[in-house]
Protein backbone atom coordinates (compact mmCIF):
# COMPACT_ATOMS: atom_id res chain seq x y z
CA UNK A 1 0.00 0.00 0.00
CA UNK A 2 1.18 3.23 -0.50
CA UNK A 3 -0.34 6.96 -0.03
CA UNK A 4 0.05 9.47 -2.93
CA UNK A 5 -1.44 12.48 -4.59
CA UNK A 6 -3.30 11.87 -7.63
CA UNK A 7 -5.13 13.87 -10.39
CA UNK A 8 -8.51 13.38 -11.48
CA UNK A 9 -8.84 12.73 -15.03
CA UNK A 10 -13.17 12.64 -15.43
CA UNK A 11 -15.52 12.29 -13.02
CA UNK A 12 -18.95 11.61 -14.21
CA UNK A 13 -22.42 10.22 -13.82
CA UNK A 14 -23.06 7.11 -14.87
CA UNK A 15 -26.31 6.39 -13.11
CA UNK A 16 -28.81 8.58 -11.29
CA UNK A 17 -26.67 9.46 -8.15
CA UNK A 18 -23.81 7.46 -9.23
CA UNK A 19 -20.53 8.54 -10.55
CA UNK A 20 -17.14 7.02 -12.14
CA UNK A 21 -14.08 8.76 -11.06
CA UNK A 22 -10.72 8.24 -12.89
CA UNK A 23 -7.44 9.07 -11.59
CA UNK A 24 -3.63 8.79 -12.96
CA UNK A 25 -1.78 7.36 -10.40
CA UNK A 26 1.29 5.03 -10.19
CA UNK A 27 1.31 1.24 -8.58
CA UNK A 28 4.57 -0.92 -8.88
CA UNK A 29 4.38 -4.03 -10.21
CA UNK A 30 4.04 -5.88 -7.17
CA UNK A 31 1.31 -2.93 -6.07
CA UNK A 32 -0.80 -3.01 -9.05
CA UNK A 33 -4.71 -3.04 -7.50
CA UNK A 34 -6.31 -6.58 -8.07
CA UNK A 35 -10.63 -6.54 -8.89
CA UNK A 36 -12.01 -6.34 -5.30
CA UNK A 37 -9.26 -4.45 -3.62
CA UNK A 38 -9.97 -0.86 -2.79
CA UNK A 39 -8.63 2.54 -1.79
CA UNK A 40 -9.49 5.02 1.09
CA UNK A 41 -9.93 8.89 0.17
CA UNK A 42 -9.26 11.67 1.65
CA UNK A 43 -12.36 13.92 0.49
CA UNK A 44 -11.37 18.27 1.37
CA UNK A 45 -9.72 19.68 4.46
CA UNK A 46 -11.29 18.46 7.13
CA UNK A 47 -12.05 18.11 10.08
CA UNK A 48 -15.75 17.61 8.02
CA UNK A 49 -15.91 14.80 6.69
CA UNK A 50 -12.85 13.58 9.07
CA UNK A 51 -12.26 10.17 8.03
CA UNK A 52 -11.13 9.14 4.78
CA UNK A 53 -13.74 7.11 2.98
CA UNK A 54 -13.31 3.71 1.39
CA UNK A 55 -14.20 2.50 -2.42
CA UNK A 56 -13.38 -0.27 -4.56
CA UNK A 57 -11.54 -0.46 -7.30
CA UNK A 58 -13.55 -0.46 -10.41
CA UNK A 59 -10.81 -0.57 -13.17
CA UNK A 60 -7.06 -0.25 -13.51
CA UNK A 61 -4.64 -0.09 -16.65
CA UNK A 62 -1.66 1.92 -17.66
CA UNK A 63 -1.58 4.07 -14.93
CA UNK A 64 -5.36 5.06 -14.97
CA UNK A 65 -7.76 3.57 -12.21
CA UNK A 66 -11.32 4.39 -11.33
CA UNK A 67 -14.18 3.96 -8.91
CA UNK A 68 -17.58 3.91 -8.68
CA UNK A 69 -19.44 5.92 -5.82
CA UNK A 70 -23.02 7.18 -4.73
CA UNK A 71 -23.72 10.70 -3.93
CA UNK A 72 -25.29 9.82 -0.39
CA UNK A 73 -23.88 12.46 2.03
CA UNK A 74 -21.52 15.71 2.87
CA UNK A 75 -18.44 13.87 1.98
CA UNK A 76 -19.63 12.26 -1.51
CA UNK A 77 -21.43 15.77 -2.40
CA UNK A 78 -18.14 17.27 -2.48
CA UNK A 79 -16.33 14.04 -4.39
CA UNK A 80 -19.17 14.98 -6.78
CA UNK A 81 -18.20 18.39 -7.04
CA UNK A 82 -15.04 17.82 -8.30
CA UNK A 83 -13.76 18.34 -11.82
CA UNK A 84 -10.40 17.47 -14.15
CA UNK A 85 -7.13 17.91 -12.46
CA UNK A 86 -8.15 17.94 -9.14
CA UNK A 87 -5.62 16.41 -6.66
CA UNK A 88 -6.74 13.83 -4.52
CA UNK A 89 -5.21 11.54 -1.77
CA UNK A 90 -5.22 8.10 -1.62
CA UNK A 91 -3.82 5.35 0.31
CA UNK A 92 -3.90 2.23 -2.23
CA UNK A 93 -4.22 -0.94 -2.96
CA UNK A 94 -5.54 -1.94 0.68
CA UNK A 95 -7.64 -5.56 1.36
CA UNK A 96 -7.90 -8.52 -0.72
CA UNK A 97 -9.02 -9.63 -4.07
CA UNK A 98 -11.53 -11.32 -5.50
CA UNK A 99 -10.15 -15.24 -5.45
CA UNK A 100 -9.78 -16.81 -9.19
CA UNK A 101 -12.63 -19.36 -10.15
CA UNK A 102 -11.26 -22.77 -10.64
CA UNK A 103 -11.29 -23.86 -14.19
CA UNK A 104 -14.07 -26.17 -14.41
CA UNK A 105 -16.27 -23.17 -12.92
CA UNK A 106 -18.63 -21.06 -13.96
CA UNK A 107 -18.08 -17.84 -12.58
CA UNK A 108 -21.80 -15.83 -11.82
CA UNK A 109 -21.17 -12.08 -10.43
CA UNK A 110 -23.94 -9.98 -8.86
CA UNK A 111 -23.97 -6.72 -8.29
CA UNK A 112 -26.66 -4.59 -6.38
CA UNK A 113 -26.17 -0.37 -6.51
CA UNK A 114 -22.75 0.81 -5.37
CA UNK A 115 -21.49 -3.21 -5.34
CA UNK A 116 -21.27 -2.27 -9.67
CA UNK A 117 -17.44 -1.66 -9.29
CA UNK A 118 -15.53 -3.91 -8.02
CA UNK A 119 -18.09 -6.27 -10.22
CA UNK A 120 -17.44 -4.84 -13.27
CA UNK A 121 -13.74 -4.45 -12.26
CA UNK A 122 -13.54 -8.36 -12.04
CA UNK A 123 -16.05 -9.40 -14.95
CA UNK A 124 -13.54 -7.72 -17.31
CA UNK A 125 -10.49 -9.08 -15.89
CA UNK A 126 -12.36 -12.55 -16.88
CA UNK A 127 -13.26 -11.11 -20.41
CA UNK A 128 -9.39 -10.43 -20.99
CA UNK A 129 -8.92 -13.76 -20.03
CA UNK A 130 -11.31 -15.29 -22.15
CA UNK A 131 -13.25 -16.63 -19.14
CA UNK A 132 -17.19 -17.13 -20.12
CA UNK A 133 -19.11 -15.40 -16.74
CA UNK A 134 -22.62 -14.71 -15.81
CA UNK A 135 -23.08 -10.57 -14.82
CA UNK A 136 -26.21 -9.79 -13.39
CA UNK A 137 -26.60 -6.12 -12.09
CA UNK A 138 -29.94 -5.38 -10.06
CA UNK A 139 -31.62 -1.49 -9.36
CA UNK A 140 -34.36 -0.26 -7.74
CA UNK A 141 -35.40 1.20 -11.27
CA UNK A 142 -33.40 1.62 -14.51
CA UNK A 143 -32.16 5.21 -13.80
CA UNK A 144 -29.98 3.19 -11.00
CA UNK A 145 -28.36 1.14 -13.62
CA UNK A 146 -25.01 2.17 -14.78
CA UNK A 147 -24.95 3.18 -18.50
CA UNK A 148 -23.15 1.56 -21.79
CA UNK A 149 -19.97 3.32 -21.28
CA UNK A 150 -19.57 1.65 -18.19
CA UNK A 151 -20.89 -1.71 -19.04
CA UNK A 152 -19.09 -1.91 -22.53
CA UNK A 153 -19.03 -4.72 -23.54
CA UNK A 154 -19.92 -6.93 -20.80
CA UNK A 155 -23.31 -8.66 -21.50
CA UNK A 156 -24.96 -8.09 -18.26
CA UNK A 157 -28.45 -8.99 -17.52
CA UNK A 158 -30.63 -6.60 -15.89
CA UNK A 159 -32.77 -6.78 -12.59
CA UNK A 160 -35.25 -3.70 -11.19
CA UNK A 161 -37.49 -4.05 -8.85
CA UNK A 162 -39.91 -2.11 -11.18
CA UNK A 163 -39.66 -3.76 -14.01
CA UNK A 164 -38.15 -0.38 -16.03
CA UNK A 165 -35.44 -2.22 -17.65
CA UNK A 166 -34.81 -6.17 -17.86
CA UNK A 167 -36.42 -8.46 -15.63
CA UNK A 168 -38.51 -7.43 -13.05
CA UNK A 169 -37.67 -8.66 -9.65
CA UNK A 170 -34.46 -8.88 -7.91
CA UNK A 171 -31.07 -10.32 -8.94
CA UNK A 172 -31.75 -13.87 -7.76
CA UNK A 173 -34.63 -13.89 -9.99
CA UNK A 174 -32.28 -13.16 -12.42
CA UNK A 175 -30.01 -16.49 -11.86
CA UNK A 176 -29.85 -18.73 -15.02
CA UNK A 177 -31.98 -21.67 -13.74
CA UNK A 178 -28.64 -24.00 -15.54
CA UNK A 179 -25.44 -23.42 -15.62
CA UNK A 180 -22.83 -24.22 -18.02
CA UNK A 181 -20.34 -25.60 -15.42
CA UNK A 182 -20.53 -25.62 -11.86
CA UNK A 183 -21.01 -22.07 -10.64
CA UNK A 184 -19.09 -19.71 -8.12
CA UNK A 185 -20.77 -16.92 -7.14
CA UNK A 186 -19.18 -13.63 -6.30
CA UNK A 187 -21.67 -10.73 -5.05
CA UNK A 188 -21.17 -7.14 -3.93
CA UNK A 189 -23.76 -4.83 -2.72
CA UNK A 190 -26.39 -4.72 -0.18
CA UNK A 191 -25.83 -7.17 2.85
CA UNK A 192 -29.50 -8.71 1.89
CA UNK A 193 -29.20 -9.01 -1.64
CA UNK A 194 -25.38 -10.75 -0.61
CA UNK A 195 -27.45 -12.86 1.88
CA UNK A 196 -29.58 -13.76 -0.90
CA UNK A 197 -27.15 -14.96 -2.72
CA UNK A 198 -25.13 -16.69 0.15
CA UNK A 199 -28.55 -18.96 0.08
CA UNK A 200 -28.65 -19.30 -3.53
CA UNK A 201 -25.31 -20.71 -3.56
CA UNK A 202 -25.98 -22.77 -0.65
CA UNK A 203 -29.07 -24.42 -2.09
CA UNK A 204 -26.32 -25.45 -5.14
CA UNK A 205 -23.64 -26.62 -2.75
CA UNK A 206 -21.68 -23.74 -4.89
CA UNK A 207 -18.74 -21.53 -2.92
CA UNK A 208 -19.83 -18.03 -2.88
CA UNK A 209 -17.55 -14.97 -2.30
CA UNK A 210 -18.78 -11.58 -1.02
CA UNK A 211 -17.28 -8.50 -0.81
CA UNK A 212 -18.80 -6.32 2.71
CA UNK A 213 -18.76 -2.87 3.53
CA UNK A 214 -18.56 -1.30 7.25
CA UNK A 215 -18.10 1.62 8.46
CA UNK A 216 -13.79 2.28 8.04
CA UNK A 217 -11.38 4.37 10.23
CA UNK A 218 -7.50 3.32 9.68
CA UNK A 219 -8.13 0.94 6.66
CA UNK A 220 -4.68 -0.46 7.35
CA UNK A 221 -6.00 -3.08 10.19
CA UNK A 222 -4.93 -1.02 13.20
CA UNK A 223 -8.10 0.38 14.65
CA UNK A 224 -10.55 -2.94 14.83
CA UNK A 225 -13.48 -0.08 14.29
CA UNK A 226 -14.63 -1.96 10.54
CA UNK A 227 -15.28 -5.26 12.15
CA UNK A 228 -17.79 -7.88 11.02
CA UNK A 229 -19.46 -10.84 12.27
CA UNK A 230 -18.22 -14.51 11.58
CA UNK A 231 -19.74 -17.67 12.21
CA UNK A 232 -16.70 -19.60 13.53
CA UNK A 233 -13.90 -19.78 15.94
CA UNK A 234 -12.60 -16.09 15.55
CA UNK A 235 -15.53 -13.75 16.49
CA UNK A 236 -14.92 -11.01 14.23
CA UNK A 237 -13.14 -10.10 11.60
CA UNK A 238 -11.95 -6.76 9.80
CA UNK A 239 -13.34 -5.58 6.57
CA UNK A 240 -10.30 -3.68 5.66
CA UNK A 241 -7.33 -5.69 6.12
CA UNK A 242 -9.15 -9.68 7.03
CA UNK A 243 -11.29 -8.90 3.69
CA UNK A 244 -13.08 -6.99 1.97
CA UNK A 245 -13.47 -10.57 0.59
CA UNK A 246 -15.09 -13.08 2.58
CA UNK A 247 -16.59 -16.52 1.50
CA UNK A 248 -20.39 -16.61 2.24
CA UNK A 249 -20.24 -19.31 4.40
CA UNK A 250 -17.97 -17.48 6.88
CA UNK A 251 -20.27 -14.48 7.82
CA UNK A 252 -22.74 -14.43 10.08
CA UNK A 253 -25.74 -12.85 8.37
CA UNK A 254 -28.20 -12.07 10.57
CA UNK B 1 17.68 22.39 19.29
CA UNK B 2 16.90 19.82 21.82
CA UNK B 3 13.59 17.17 21.07
CA UNK B 4 14.39 14.62 23.54
CA UNK B 5 11.61 13.83 26.38
CA UNK B 6 12.70 12.98 29.91
CA UNK B 7 10.08 10.45 31.21
CA UNK B 8 11.89 8.54 34.14
CA UNK B 9 15.09 7.55 33.62
CA UNK B 10 14.80 7.15 30.12
CA UNK B 11 14.50 9.69 27.18
CA UNK B 12 12.29 9.93 24.08
CA UNK B 13 14.11 11.10 20.79
CA UNK B 14 10.88 13.44 20.25
CA UNK B 15 7.88 14.31 21.69
CA UNK B 16 5.64 13.11 18.98
CA UNK B 17 4.56 9.84 19.60
CA UNK B 18 1.34 7.80 18.13
CA UNK B 19 -1.61 7.28 20.74
CA UNK B 20 -2.93 3.65 22.02
CA UNK B 21 -5.41 1.91 20.07
CA UNK B 22 -4.77 4.27 17.00
CA UNK B 23 -1.88 2.13 15.48
CA UNK B 24 -2.19 -1.00 16.06
CA UNK B 25 1.27 -3.13 16.67
CA UNK B 26 2.53 -0.69 14.89
CA UNK B 27 3.45 -2.87 11.69
CA UNK B 28 0.09 -2.33 10.22
CA UNK B 29 1.19 1.35 9.24
CA UNK B 30 5.25 0.18 8.92
CA UNK B 31 4.79 1.03 5.27
CA UNK B 32 2.91 4.09 5.08
CA UNK B 33 4.93 6.15 7.88
CA UNK B 34 8.62 6.07 8.36
CA UNK B 35 8.73 4.46 11.90
CA UNK B 36 12.26 6.45 12.71
CA UNK B 37 10.18 9.52 12.46
CA UNK B 38 8.23 9.08 15.77
CA UNK B 39 8.66 9.59 19.32
CA UNK B 40 7.33 6.61 20.01
CA UNK B 41 4.32 4.28 19.59
CA UNK B 42 2.05 3.43 22.07
CA UNK B 43 0.50 -0.03 21.13
CA UNK B 44 -2.90 -0.96 21.43
CA UNK B 45 -3.83 -2.22 25.05
CA UNK B 46 -3.16 -5.34 26.13
CA UNK B 47 -4.81 -7.99 28.85
CA UNK B 48 -3.73 -10.67 30.23
CA UNK B 49 -6.58 -12.59 28.03
CA UNK B 50 -7.36 -12.39 24.73
CA UNK B 51 -10.68 -10.12 24.45
CA UNK B 52 -12.55 -10.39 20.45
CA UNK B 53 -13.98 -6.19 21.67
CA UNK B 54 -17.29 -5.36 21.57
CA UNK B 55 -20.48 -6.02 19.11
CA UNK B 56 -20.71 -3.95 15.59
CA UNK B 57 -21.00 -1.07 14.59
CA UNK B 58 -18.03 -0.03 16.71
CA UNK B 59 -17.29 3.35 14.90
CA UNK B 60 -19.34 6.33 14.00
CA UNK B 61 -17.94 9.74 12.51
CA UNK B 62 -19.88 13.13 14.14
CA UNK B 63 -19.17 16.58 13.47
CA UNK B 64 -15.31 16.72 13.81
CA UNK B 65 -14.89 13.93 15.73
CA UNK B 66 -15.25 9.62 15.84
CA UNK B 67 -17.18 8.16 18.55
CA UNK B 68 -15.90 4.32 19.04
CA UNK B 69 -16.82 1.61 21.18
CA UNK B 70 -13.96 -0.93 20.35
CA UNK B 71 -13.79 -2.94 23.43
CA UNK B 72 -10.72 -3.28 24.00
CA UNK B 73 -10.15 -5.87 21.19
CA UNK B 74 -6.54 -7.50 21.52
CA UNK B 75 -4.52 -10.74 20.92
CA UNK B 76 -4.24 -10.63 24.74
CA UNK B 77 -0.51 -11.51 26.79
CA UNK B 78 0.72 -14.83 25.44
CA UNK B 79 0.08 -13.74 21.78
CA UNK B 80 1.63 -10.33 22.19
CA UNK B 81 4.65 -12.00 23.39
CA UNK B 82 5.25 -14.45 21.08
CA UNK B 83 3.33 -12.54 17.94
CA UNK B 84 3.77 -8.93 18.48
CA UNK B 85 7.32 -8.57 20.60
CA UNK B 86 8.92 -9.71 17.90
CA UNK B 87 7.95 -7.13 15.59
CA UNK B 88 9.15 -4.42 18.23
CA UNK B 89 12.73 -5.44 17.74
CA UNK B 90 12.98 -4.38 14.37
CA UNK B 91 10.83 -0.57 15.35
CA UNK B 92 13.40 2.17 15.24
CA UNK B 93 11.80 4.25 17.77
CA UNK B 94 10.60 3.29 21.87
CA UNK B 95 7.41 1.09 22.17
CA UNK B 96 5.62 2.24 24.96
CA UNK B 97 3.33 -0.92 25.83
CA UNK B 98 -0.80 -0.01 26.70
CA UNK B 99 -1.66 -1.91 29.36
CA UNK B 100 -5.21 -2.74 30.93
CA UNK B 101 -7.25 -5.15 33.06
CA UNK B 102 -10.18 -5.66 35.33
CA UNK B 103 -8.34 -5.92 38.75
CA UNK B 104 -5.17 -5.29 40.09
CA UNK B 105 -4.12 -8.43 39.19
CA UNK B 106 -4.40 -8.23 35.69
CA UNK B 107 -2.58 -5.06 35.60
CA UNK B 108 0.13 -6.23 37.83
CA UNK B 109 0.95 -9.61 35.27
CA UNK B 110 0.95 -7.86 32.44
CA UNK B 111 4.03 -5.35 33.64
CA UNK B 112 5.24 -8.32 35.68
CA UNK B 113 5.71 -10.75 32.48
CA UNK B 114 6.53 -8.10 30.19
CA UNK B 115 9.16 -6.33 31.94
CA UNK B 116 12.00 -8.80 31.17
CA UNK B 117 11.63 -7.57 27.35
CA UNK B 118 14.16 -4.97 26.39
CA UNK B 119 11.66 -4.24 23.57
CA UNK B 120 9.41 -2.81 25.89
CA UNK B 121 10.45 0.35 26.92
CA UNK B 122 7.74 1.43 29.19
CA UNK B 123 4.62 1.40 30.22
CA UNK B 124 1.26 3.25 29.76
CA UNK B 125 -1.67 2.54 32.38
CA UNK B 126 -4.97 2.66 31.01
CA UNK B 127 -7.33 3.70 33.54
CA UNK B 128 -9.69 5.70 31.53
CA UNK B 129 -11.12 3.20 28.70
CA UNK B 130 -14.68 3.95 28.63
CA UNK B 131 -15.88 1.28 26.72
CA UNK B 132 -15.41 -1.69 28.80
CA UNK B 133 -17.89 -2.55 32.09
CA UNK B 134 -15.01 -3.97 34.26
CA UNK B 135 -11.99 -1.85 35.27
CA UNK B 136 -10.41 0.84 33.64
CA UNK B 137 -12.87 3.89 33.89
CA UNK B 138 -14.13 2.81 37.27
CA UNK B 139 -11.00 2.91 38.55
CA UNK B 140 -9.48 6.38 36.92
CA UNK B 141 -12.07 8.00 38.47
CA UNK B 142 -10.73 7.47 41.56
CA UNK B 143 -8.05 9.06 43.12
CA UNK B 144 -7.35 6.70 45.98
CA UNK B 145 -7.85 3.40 43.50
CA UNK B 146 -5.21 5.43 41.17
CA UNK B 147 -2.31 6.09 43.86
CA UNK B 148 -2.55 2.82 45.42
CA UNK B 149 -2.50 0.80 41.91
CA UNK B 150 0.46 2.96 40.67
CA UNK B 151 2.47 2.15 43.80
CA UNK B 152 1.67 -1.48 42.77
CA UNK B 153 2.95 -1.09 39.36
CA UNK B 154 5.74 0.79 40.02
CA UNK B 155 6.93 -1.52 42.54
CA UNK B 156 7.34 -4.00 39.47
CA UNK B 157 9.44 -2.23 37.60
CA UNK B 158 11.84 0.62 37.09
CA UNK B 159 10.67 1.28 33.75
CA UNK B 160 8.94 4.33 32.66
CA UNK B 161 5.47 4.51 33.44
CA UNK B 162 3.07 6.67 32.45
CA UNK B 163 -0.66 7.12 34.10
CA UNK B 164 -3.46 7.87 30.92
CA UNK B 165 -5.93 9.73 32.60
CA UNK B 166 -10.13 10.09 31.53
CA UNK B 167 -10.94 13.47 30.98
CA UNK B 168 -14.87 12.01 32.03
CA UNK B 169 -13.88 12.79 35.86
CA UNK B 170 -14.94 16.34 38.18
CA UNK B 171 -11.46 16.94 39.13
CA UNK B 172 -8.37 15.10 36.38
CA UNK B 173 -6.17 17.15 38.41
CA UNK B 174 -6.57 14.99 41.71
CA UNK B 175 -6.20 11.82 39.48
CA UNK B 176 -3.32 13.27 38.18
CA UNK B 177 -1.82 14.20 41.67
CA UNK B 178 -2.76 10.82 42.86
CA UNK B 179 -1.05 8.79 40.05
CA UNK B 180 2.66 11.47 40.48
CA UNK B 181 1.70 10.52 44.77
CA UNK B 182 1.93 6.87 43.27
CA UNK B 183 5.14 7.18 41.82
CA UNK B 184 4.28 7.19 38.15
CA UNK B 185 7.20 8.83 36.16
CA UNK B 186 4.26 11.46 33.78
CA UNK B 187 0.52 11.16 33.23
CA UNK B 188 -1.09 11.13 29.38
CA UNK B 189 -4.55 13.38 29.11
CA UNK B 190 -6.37 12.83 27.85
CA UNK B 191 -8.33 9.81 26.83
CA UNK B 192 -11.78 9.83 24.94
CA UNK B 193 -14.64 11.55 26.29
CA UNK B 194 -17.90 9.95 26.69
CA UNK B 195 -20.51 10.13 23.86
CA UNK B 196 -23.37 8.84 22.30
CA UNK B 197 -25.21 8.97 19.03
CA UNK B 198 -28.51 8.20 18.64
CA UNK B 199 -30.23 7.13 15.20
CA UNK B 200 -33.51 9.07 14.70
CA UNK B 201 -34.65 6.45 12.54
CA UNK B 202 -34.05 3.13 14.80
CA UNK B 203 -34.40 5.52 17.86
CA UNK B 204 -31.82 3.43 19.61
CA UNK B 205 -27.95 4.62 19.76
CA UNK B 206 -25.89 4.07 17.14
CA UNK B 207 -23.72 1.60 18.95
CA UNK B 208 -25.19 -1.27 20.81
CA UNK B 209 -23.25 -0.11 23.82
CA UNK B 210 -24.70 2.76 24.01
CA UNK B 211 -22.22 5.13 24.64
CA UNK B 212 -18.55 5.35 23.53
CA UNK B 213 -15.61 7.17 23.52
CA UNK B 214 -15.62 10.47 21.41
CA UNK B 215 -11.64 11.91 19.61
CA UNK B 216 -10.75 14.10 16.92
CA UNK B 217 -10.78 17.49 16.48
CA UNK B 218 -14.28 18.63 18.48
CA UNK B 219 -12.01 17.31 21.25
CA UNK B 220 -9.21 19.51 21.22
CA UNK B 221 -9.84 22.02 23.78
CA UNK B 222 -10.76 20.25 26.02
CA UNK B 223 -7.52 18.12 26.15
CA UNK B 224 -6.10 21.82 26.37
CA UNK B 225 -7.41 22.69 29.08
CA UNK B 226 -7.24 19.26 30.89
CA UNK B 227 -2.94 19.93 30.22
CA UNK B 228 -3.13 22.88 31.58
CA UNK B 229 -5.01 22.24 35.08
CA UNK B 230 -3.34 18.76 35.69
CA UNK B 231 0.78 20.73 34.79
CA UNK B 232 -0.26 23.22 37.73
CA UNK B 233 -0.82 20.56 40.03
CA UNK B 234 1.95 17.98 39.46
CA UNK B 235 5.87 17.88 38.30
CA UNK B 236 5.96 15.32 36.77
CA UNK B 237 5.56 15.31 32.65
CA UNK B 238 2.17 15.56 31.09
CA UNK B 239 1.58 14.22 27.68
CA UNK B 240 -0.98 15.87 25.54
CA UNK B 241 -3.50 14.01 23.48
CA UNK B 242 -6.79 15.25 21.72
CA UNK B 243 -7.43 16.35 18.85
CA UNK B 244 -4.21 16.95 17.73
CA UNK B 245 -4.44 17.39 13.67
CA UNK B 246 -1.58 19.45 12.97
CA UNK B 247 1.56 21.09 14.12
CA UNK B 248 -0.53 24.30 15.65
CA UNK B 249 -2.45 21.76 17.91
CA UNK B 250 0.34 19.96 19.23
CA UNK B 251 1.76 23.56 19.69
CA UNK B 252 -0.96 24.73 21.95
CA UNK B 253 -0.71 21.53 23.75
CA UNK B 254 3.48 22.38 24.46
CA UNK B 255 2.49 25.79 25.30
CA UNK B 256 -0.28 24.38 28.04
CA UNK B 257 2.10 22.49 29.48
CA UNK B 258 2.69 19.39 27.78
CA UNK B 259 6.31 17.80 27.58
CA UNK B 260 5.25 15.54 24.67
CA UNK B 261 1.79 15.06 22.85
CA UNK B 262 0.05 12.25 20.86
CA UNK B 263 -1.22 11.34 17.30
CA UNK B 264 -4.47 9.73 17.48
CA UNK B 265 -7.61 10.04 14.83
CA UNK B 266 -5.34 12.39 12.65
CA UNK B 267 -3.11 9.41 12.16
CA UNK B 268 -6.11 7.56 10.18
CA UNK B 269 -6.97 11.21 8.23
CA UNK B 270 -3.24 11.23 6.94
CA UNK B 271 -0.80 8.50 8.13
CA UNK B 272 1.62 11.51 7.49
CA UNK B 273 0.08 13.63 10.48
CA UNK B 274 2.91 12.50 13.25
CA UNK B 275 5.91 13.45 10.92
CA UNK B 276 4.21 16.96 9.88
CA UNK B 277 3.65 17.24 13.39
CA UNK B 278 6.99 16.94 14.42
CA UNK B 279 8.13 19.05 11.34
CA UNK B 280 6.11 21.66 12.03
CA UNK B 281 7.07 21.88 16.20
CA UNK B 282 10.74 22.22 14.88
CA UNK B 283 10.30 24.90 12.08
CA UNK B 284 7.98 26.61 15.62
CA UNK B 285 10.74 26.42 17.59
CA UNK B 286 13.44 27.95 15.38
CA UNK B 287 11.25 30.97 14.11
CA UNK B 288 10.38 31.65 17.71
CA UNK B 289 14.01 30.87 19.08
CA UNK B 290 12.97 28.20 21.32
CA UNK B 291 15.56 25.92 22.75
CA UNK B 292 14.28 22.89 24.16
CA UNK B 293 10.63 21.79 25.30
CA UNK B 294 10.97 23.00 28.50
CA UNK B 295 11.11 26.44 26.30
CA UNK B 296 7.53 26.08 26.07
CA UNK B 297 6.99 25.85 29.55
CA UNK B 298 7.49 30.24 30.35
CA UNK B 299 4.23 30.03 28.36
CA UNK B 300 1.74 27.83 30.85
CA UNK B 301 -1.11 30.27 30.96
Amino acid sequence: MVQQKVHLRHNREIARDYFELEFSCHFTETNIPLPGQFLTVKIGEGPAPLLRRPFAFAGYENGSARMIYQRRGPGTDMLAGMREGDGLDIIAPLGNAWPEPEKNEHPVLVAGGIGMGPILYFARSLKEKYRDFTLIIGARTGEYLPDSSAIENLAALFATDDGSIGIHGTVVDALPSQYPAPPRFYACGPNPMMWAIHRKALELDAPCSVSMEQTMACGVGACMGCVIRLTGHERYARVCADGPIFDSRDIQWN
Amino acid sequence: MELTVRIGNRKLPNPVGVASGTFGYGSEYEELVDLSGLGAIYSKAVTPEPRPGNDIPRIIETPAGLLNSIGLANVGLDRFISEKLPLFRRFPCPVIVNVAGKNDEDYCRVVEELDEYDEVWGYEINLSCPNVKEGCLAFGSNPAYVEGLTRKLRDLSTKPMIIKLTPNVTDIASIAKAAEAGGADAVSCINTLVGMVIDIHKKAPVLPAGTGGLSGPAIKPVGIAAVYRVKRAIHIPVIGIGGIQGADDAIEYLLAGASAVQIGTATFVDPAAPVKVLAGIKAYMEKERLESLKDFHQYIP
